[in-house]
């Protein structure tokens, strides 16, 4: 089993390139073909395009003849899948790199096994029109989903311009609510 | 194989029997299984319907109930108070953690309600203990910031216990921002009450919750300690959690139909079961009942049905035993009998009394050993009687077969007879096929063409007649011709020797079917042919001869007549000439002597003038002659047009114009019918005109005239008459009555004698002929006739 952490593909997150990777408690990886029954594992992410290959890959027997197979479980809290890890009952998640991060901050014990995606994403702060810089951003309000992306895609920009999450005034939301809200002017997002 | 008929009929009862106990047995465990199973499905998706709504009721009150809980403004200033540095917050606290107790008891079920603040910090608490906790990763606050949140069946790390949590965000109305969240943990208690009631689910039917990884989440009813850590792993789990899945992916409709699955459940145990979903936290619900109960009444049925079907079985094969045996005795007295019968016991009768149609049979049987026994006794009369009517028949067929001969031998002999007639025949006669073989032929075709029988009977028709085939004509009579249909054309043959001969040949269809055979009657036209030629060549000297005659006489006319000019011309001035002469002569009279002048005058007054005189009219009388010559030998050339005539119109005109002279001598002229003709309508007013002129020029003085014109239409020709009672004709004159410049009779009539002439003529043009009877001193008739096969319109030069 090989844990892929890339520091370039960490580097790259910061400014938008997001890989997604398959995380495997340790000890629970794929038995060869000859076995007849096939492993049962749990598998959560979050809902999200770039799982899908792993949809295809199911319907179009290739898991199966890794000797695989997965229940696809929907869970959007990272907190939730932890919970869960931790239980026993969820074997294995897909995420963005820095949910990697996060799980190993927490000493989660997951393994990176499989890097399944390189993502172009549009990553992007979108503000009001009076605010120029990250320094503009200081003192007024910004809506992410925390304990995401979002929040570590802020928290590197912050990092870099020697600048702390406690100067803002966070407004937790999820990306979908986030949109309608800053329209309505209650966020800077 | 031998059998018994009483074996075949129990038998085949038994067979019978067997196949139709089968059938309706197995249709009905089938149908009963079938009605049970959808019974059972339908009773299970019902239990399950009914907890799957029960338990989201229950969690919708609970999302509801921490929601309602967060509007607190109590709780929501509390929290603003203890963002502040300067705040008392051991005082704050205290009110806060009053407060949450009042919110949300205990004996509701909730374990615990604490605060958190934005940063993830147990602020206050119903267990004092906790605060101060920072629980900023837990689930029911990462969950709850953003609206209130079901925290899935877990056991507390707080308690030990199996819970659930639910959170809600506390928010700053004003500024938008978040304050906290409330959260209130429960234990699962209530859902466990929900799941375990066993109401109708009979001594093993159960129903559980399972989380979204298929843990098991509420109690089992036969195992115990089972809270997440038994992972239900069946088919009814695997499907509840893939529909799950494919419900969430829009794959398959939130309220979907599926049959009671059979599998085995978690214990190893055959079951039965359906599953349900809460779709709020993504639990199943399955509902199970062991096969065994479930399917109780179905193996009952089967055992029932089985014990029935042997009974009826065995009973059947009982009453078919009894039954064949019934059939078979009579039938075996009946094959006894026969056998008595077969060895000379004519007597003997069998004895069937089954009241059936075996006893019909037997009746029959005795019936026929009667007439046999009977029929025995009279066979010898029977014998004799049919020797009599063999040899009648063998008479009569002897009497037929001499006709026959007879009739044949007659048909031979008119076979033979026609052969000689055809044999015989003058004409040659040959019999031909369609691909034109030469099938038959008589003496007088091979003595003709010179071949042997047998050398023409190798021939084909074309051979020896070459245009048999390449004449339009006869090649559609080759093809087309019905029976009975002949005809007739010329032909010519070739012999053996290649010289050839013209025919006229009969064609006729001798046989349609069933090959198209065709008689040919041949016959040599070769002297009839030679006798046209010869007269058609001298038709074409006479043509030409009447043509050189009429040329002649035109030429000779106009060349008459140039003299005749000068004739008259000099004559003219010889006179003026002798008037100059003569008074010269009178002048110089007184002179001569008395001898000499009156010789001078009579020659100057008499002879000379009487001289000039008698010219004069033989060259009028001349012209006149050459006049009508000229006419005549015109008449000949002139175009005739035909054209339908009213013959009556032309006579009634002509004699309008002989009026005067028929008054003149008190002539009776009548007219008969006259038919209208086809002709040329100024020939048919010179040829009336001549014949009328002619009639009443000719009549008797000395008696009363009568002049009669009739007309008749035969089948080829119309014939005119004119009779009248005029002076006749001689005999001796007769001859020249039609000639050109002939007269009959005194001269006392002005006239060239061409007037018949001209007559003759047109009417010749005409297709007709022209004749006279005549008696002298009683009268002449005159008939003509009119071709009627002249067409209108036809030109005629």
């Amino acid at each position: 089993m090989k844990v892929r952490v890339n520091t370039i593909l960490m580097l790259r997150a910061a400014t938008g390139l997001l890989p997604a990777i398959l995380l495997l408690l340790p000890g629970c990886g794929p038995r060869g073909p000859a076995d007849e029954q096939l492993e049962r594992l749990s598998i959560a992410f979050q809902t999200w395009v770039g799982y899908g290959p792993l949809y295809l890959a199911a319907e179009k027997g290739f898991l199966a003849e890794e000797g695989l197979e997965l229940l696809f479980v929907d869970e959007e809290l990272d907190a939730a899948r932890r919970d869960a890890f931790e239980a026993g009952m969820l074997d294995a998640e897909a995420g963005t790199i820095d949910l990697l991060v996060n799980k190993r901050a927490l000493d989660t014990p997951v393994v990176a096994v499989a890097e399944i995606d390189l993502s172009l994403g549009g990553d992007a702060i979108v503000a009001a029109g009076d605010i120029q810089t990250l320094e503009d951003l200081v003192g007024r309000k910004v809506a992410f989903a925390r304990d995401d992306v979002g929040e570590t895609f802020l928290s590197y920009l912050f990092h870099q311009a020697g600048l702390s999450l406690d100067q803002i005034t966070i407004v937790p939301m999820s990306p979908d609510k986030a949109g309608q809200a800053f329209l309505d002017a209650t966020v800077t997002r | 194989m031998k059998m018994r008929i009483a074996t075949k009929l129990m038998l085949g009862a038994a067979v019978g029997v067997l196949a139709v106990v089968s059938v309706v047995s197995v249709a009905a465990y089938g149908i009963a299984r079938e009605g049970l199973a959808k019974e059972i499905t339908s009773h299970l998706q019902s239990v399950a319907q009914s907890r799957a709504a029960h338990v989201q009721t229950l969690l919708e009150q609970l999302k509801d109930t921490i929601a309602t809980t967060a509007t607190s403004i109590i709780l929501a200033d509390g929290l603003r108070e203890l963002a502040s540095p300067d705040a008392d917050t051991a005082a704050v606290v205290h009110r806060l953690n009053a407060r949450l107790a009042g919110l949300l008891p205990a004996e509701e079920g909730f374990d615990e309600v604490f605060l958190l603040d934005r940063e993830g910090r147990i602020v206050a608490s119903t267990a004092a203990a906790r605060i101060g906790l920072d629980r900023s990763t837990d689930a029911y606050f990462v969950g709850g910031r953003d609206g209130p949140f079901i925290k899935d069946a877990h056991l507390s790390t707080a308690t030990g216990r199996q819970s659930l949590a639910i959170s809600a965000p506390l928010m700053d109305e004003e500024q938008g921002e978040l304050l906290g969240v409330i959260v209130a943990r429960l234990g699962t208690a209530e859902l466990d009450e929900i799941t375990a009631d066993p109401t109708g689910l009979g001594n093993t039917g159960e129903t559980y919750l399972i989380n979204k990884y298929g843990f098991m989440i509420t109690p089992s009813r036969f195992l115990d300690d089972t809270f997440l850590k038994l992972k239900v792993d069946t088919e009814n789990s695997q499907a509840c959690l893939e529909h799950m899945e494919a419900i969430r992916r829009g794959l398959l409709a939130e309220e979907h139909e599926h049959e009671a699955m059979a599998f085995t459940d978690y214990r190893g145990v055959a079951a039965l079961g359906v599953h349900a979903h809460i779709p709020e936290t993504q639990w199943g619900l399955l509902v199970e009942i062991d096969a065994a109960e479930s399917l109780a009444p179905i193996a009952r049925l089967r055992s029932t049905i089985l014990l029935f079907a042997v009974l009826f079985g065995v009973l059947s094969l009982a009453v078919a035993g009894a039954f064949a045996r019934r059939i078979s005795g009579p039938i075996h007295e009946l094959h006894a009998g026969s056998e008595r019968i077969g060895n000379g016991d004519l007597d003997y009768r069998v004895d069937v009394k089954t009241g059936d149609e075996i006893q019909q049979l037997a009746h029959e049987f005795n019936r026929m050993a009667a007439a046999l026994s009977e029929s025995y006794a009279t066979l010898e009369q029977k014998v004799a009687d049919r020797t009599a009517e063999l040899q009648k028949a063998n008479e009569q067929l002897q009497s037929e077969i001499t006709e026959r001969k007879r009739a044949q031998e007659a048909l031979k002999e008119s076979e033979q007879r026609f052969k000689t007639l055809v044999e015989q025949a003058a004409d040659a006669i040959f019999v031909v096929d369609m691909e034109g073989r030469i099938l038959d032929v008589n003496a007088q075709a091979c003595q003709s063409l010179g071949y042997g029988r047998d050398e023409l009977l190798a021939l084909n028709i074309a051979e020896v007649d070459t245009e048999v085939v390449s004449h339009e004509h006869r090649k559609r009579f080759w093809e087309k011709t019905k029976p009975g249909e002949t005809v007739t054309f010329e032909g010519t043959q070739k012999r053996k020797d290649g010289t050839t001969f013209p025919v006229e040949v009969h064609l006729g269809l001798l046989r349609a079917e069933p090959r198209r055979t065709v008689i040919g009657l041949a016959r040599d036209v070769t002297e009839r042919k030679r006798a046209e030629d010869q007269l058609q060549r001298y038709a074409a000297d006479l043509e030409k001869a009447n043509e050189e005659v009429r040329q002649f006489a035109y030429i000779v006319s106009h060349d008459l007549r140039a003299p005749l000019v000068n004739l008259k011309g000099f004559s003219a001035e010889l006179r003026s000439a002798l008037e100059e002469v003569c008074s010269t002569v009178r002048t110089v009279l007184p002179q001569l002597t008395e001898d000499r002048r009156q010789a001078l005058t009579r020659a100057c007054q008499q002879d000379v003038p009487e001289a000039l005189q008698f010219i004069d009219a033989s060259v009028t009388r001349m012209d006149s002659f050459i006049n009508a010559l000229l006419k005549l030998s015109r008449l000949g050339h002139r175009e005739l047009t035909f054209e339908p005539v009213n013959v009556e119109e032309v006579v009634r005109t002509t004699l309008d114009a002989l009026a005067h002279q028929i008054e003149e001598r008190r002539a009776k002229v009548t007219v008969g019918a006259l038919p209208e003709v086809i002709a040329d309508r100024t020939s048919m007013e010179q040829i009336v005109g001549n014949l009328l002129t002619n009639a009443v020029q000719y009549l008797d003085p000395d008696r009363p005239g009568e002049i009669e014109i009739t007309g008749e239409r035969r089948d080829d020709e119309t014939a005119f008459r004119v009779r009248d009672n005029g002076r006749g004709i001689a005999e001796r004159d007769m001859p020249k009555v039609l000639a050109p410049f002939r007269r009959a009779g005194s001269q006392d009539v002005p006239g060239e004698g061409m007037g018949l002439s001209y007559v003759q003529a047109l009417v010749s043009r005409h297709g007709g002929r022209i004749w006279c009877e005549s008696e002298p001193g009683r009268g002449t008739t005159f008939t003509f006739t009119i071709s009627n096969h002249l067409q209108k319109g036809d030109h005629h030069a």
